[in-house]
């Protein structure tokens, strides 16, 4: 069952991993650059990630949930503002829509679906055995595990290369 | 921007090297660093002083 949940972190991250790469698809491909609050949300993704990776690497822990779940009500928040900023009469929509809607909508609502499934993750994993400790510091990570850490580390990589060229350090501009 | 990035990637490297205090400690640094951005460009926009 660990096994199982292992798996679907990895299988998770993976998806977070592939929406962002969708984000640099738009930037390229679309030629749409993002905005500093695109940018948060991706960062919102990334904290996500985070709490993933530490189920990978130490073991499923409450603390490794909790701390996804932090990062995405700070991207739900962020996208919430993006969204107010785009749906007032007059505004026009930020982006090519998908599906019609913005990528920013779409952020919202996978930040959304990632809270309600942390939620259950974290009420069934108290029913199932709260003894159970799971965590430690000696975890062995299997092959799949360390191929999803790769590829997080190369996109999120990618965003500090790609910032980094067309904002510095500092903040980017609107 | 890059240097929040920076401090994701930098979790995430803590978290490889099996660094548990300082990753998660690097993981809340960021979050931190992230709302700040979000209340500095709210901020900007709405042309507000603190």
């Amino acid at each position: 069952m660990e096994r199982i949940e292992k798996d679907l972190n990895a299988i998770f991250i993976l998806m977070l991993c592939g929406m962002i790469t969708g984000a640099f698809i738009f930037q390229y491909v679309y030629k749409e650059p993002p905005c500093p609050l695109c940018l948060l949300q991706r960062m919102g993704m990334i904290g996500v990630m985070c709490g993933g990776l530490l189920n990978l690497r130490f073991g499923i822990h409450i603390r490794h949930y909790v701390i996804s779940l932090f990062a995405a009500i700070i991207g739900a928040a962020v996208s919430i503002r993006h969204i107010l900023l785009h749906i007032a009469p007059g505004s026009t929509p930020f982006g090519t829509p998908v599906l019609g809607l913005s990528l920013y909508t779409w952020a919202f609502i996978s930040f959304i679906v990632a809270i309600v499934v942390i939620c259950i993750i974290l009420f069934i994993d108290d029913i199932r055995d709260p003894t159970l400790e799971k965590f430690s510091m000696d975890y062995d990570m299997d092959l799949f595990s360390h191929v999803t850490f790769v590829i997080a580390c190369l996109v999120v990589l990618a965003n500090v290369i790609y910032t980094f060229q067309h904002c510095g350090i500092g903040p980017c501009q609107d | 921007m890059a240097a929040l990035f920076l401090t994701y990637l930098i979790s995430m490297c803590l978290i490889y090297l099996k660094k548990y205090k300082l990753s998660i400690l690097f993981v809340f640094i960021s979050f931190a660093l992230t709302i700040w951005m979000l209340q500095f460009h709210m901020t900007n926009k709405l042309n507000l002083v603190f």
